[in-house]
């Protein structure tokens, strides 16, 4: 039962409601840290830590907070957790805050975090909230993965800093701003193809 | 107006605890991200100058000159000194120490810290790798980020030039290098010229006078 539970969530938030490429949130990040895959996984990792406790503790306070002061008080909660995210890495680990230092401050102004607190933190209890964070955090890491490597492929002919064809001259202009909203509109478009299918089996059926 | 008064007492609370939280990690960090932050400098230091070298913190009072810079010494014989700088990039200051013989060639360059885009010029710190993803073992793989790399010779003294005609420096061979050395040039980072820019004008406009104000006096 259990483990039907844990499978159905991550289907949910990888595939169904995946945060970038069904709900469209969270672009802005996606596009910036997307160019290689290191990046895409640091920020991915970063992110998921931030979204999974921010939506608990929403979940706990939401019952005393009035409803028309909720936005400034979730956005407090997650900047909270934000710095002390930041001050923590920096102490202890310098190591990672070089490869991620620059991706945390991102992680206040990325809406999938403010959007999961709104549409499903305020309205749960801290374990389905917490379970959320982490499957949507998944799928937010999942997408940039997918994006990261064809942007760093065609862009830089590389995987994980790895040189990848012989010879290949690579596209610049993929790792450069456009290149991201053609990643990410041609992934999207395929999301939409495939899912395109699965809706006309229906009706056939 | 009960309501007014609720809306203000929620977020009064929830402000309070969140810079309390803050406040309180902070307290816990700061001595901490502080022995980070003169740990790197340390291996900065260390890493802009030849191995081997004495080096000595100097505390200087001279407006021309900063506040504190490192001389580094081998066996009595002075090899040069690091001063710690930063130029503005393309998001905030680029700071970064750079090692300079009494001549003003440039012994070394370490970025310590910049907030430039990810992908783009954070790749002022990028190792260039010459692995393929097939045979990732066996070849030599470079330590040093070959942006930084490409200073090591040139003069601070002169302007330092950017060449955007050969492409990136780790894809030159020796000619093409050896070429830019005559003309005291570096190759910029692809779509990240700001930040390019923002390294060769600090040195030439600080570094270059700080090495003539020493060898003045």
């Amino acid at each position: 039962m259990a483990s039907i539970r844990i499978v159905k969530e991550i289907k949910r938030g990888v595939i169904t409601e995946n945060p970038i490429l069904i709900l469209a949130l969270g672009l802005c990040p996606s596009l910036a840290v997307s160019t290689s895959v290191k990046n895409g996984l640091g920020m991915g990792l970063a992110a998921t830590f931030v979204l999974a406790f921010s939506n608990v503790i929403i979940s706990i306070i939401k019952g005393w907070i009035p409803d028309k002061v909720r936005i400034p008080c979730f956005i407090v909660v997650i900047a909270t957790f934000v710095s002390i995210l930041q001050l923590l890495i920096k102490a202890y680990v310098p190591l990672l805050d070089e490869q991620l230092g620059i991706f945390i401050p991102l992680i206040v102004v990325n809406c999938i975090i403010l959007g999961r607190a709104e549409a499903f933190a305020s309205k749960n209890n801290p374990v389905n909230s917490l379970i959320d964070g982490i499957v949507m955090g998944l799928g937010f890491t999942v997408s940039l993965l997918i994006l990261s490597c064809i942007r760093e492929f065609l862009g830089s002919n590389k995987l994980w800093d790895l040189l990848v064809i012989p010879g290949f001259k690579p596209m610049t202009a993929l790792v450069l701003a456009p290149g991201g909203f053609f990643a990410i509109a041609f992934v999207m478009g395929v999301v939409n193809w495939v899912s395109g299918w699965k809706k006309k089996e229906v009706k056939k059926a | 107006m009960v309501d007014m008064i609720k809306m203000i007492v929620a977020l009064t609370i929830v402000s309070a605890l969140a810079g309390l939280t803050i406040g309180a990690a902070y307290d816990k960090t700061a001595e901490q991200i502080a022995e980070q932050g003169e740990r790197a400098k340390r291996e900065a230091i260390k890493a802009v100058f030849p191995s081997g070298v004495t080096i000595k913190e100097e505390n200087v009072t001279n407006p021309a000159l900063p506040e504190k810079y490192w001389s580094a010494t081998s066996g009595g014989s002075l090899i040069g000194y690091a001063f710690e700088v930063s130029g503005k990039g393309y998001a905030g200051d680029i700071k970064f120490m750079v090692g300079v013989d009494q001549a003003g060639k440039i012994l070394g360059l370490t970025v310590m810290s910049h907030n430039e885009t990810p992908g783009l010029g954070s790749r002022i710190g990028e190792v260039a790798s010459t692995k393929y993803i097939w045979y990732p073992v066996g070849n030599d793989y470079p330590t040093e980020p070959w942006f930084t790399q490409q200073f090591k010779g040139l003069s601070s003294l002169k302007p330092i030039g950017i060449n955007k005609a050969h492409g990136e420096w780790h894809g030159l061979d020796e000619q093409k290098s050896a070429e830019l050395k005559n003309k005291n040039e570096v190759t910029a980072i692809t779509g990240s010229t700001i930040s390019t820019k923002a390294i060769t004008k600090t040195i030439s406009e600080k570094v270059g006078g700080y090495v003539k104000e020493l060898n003045a006096r």
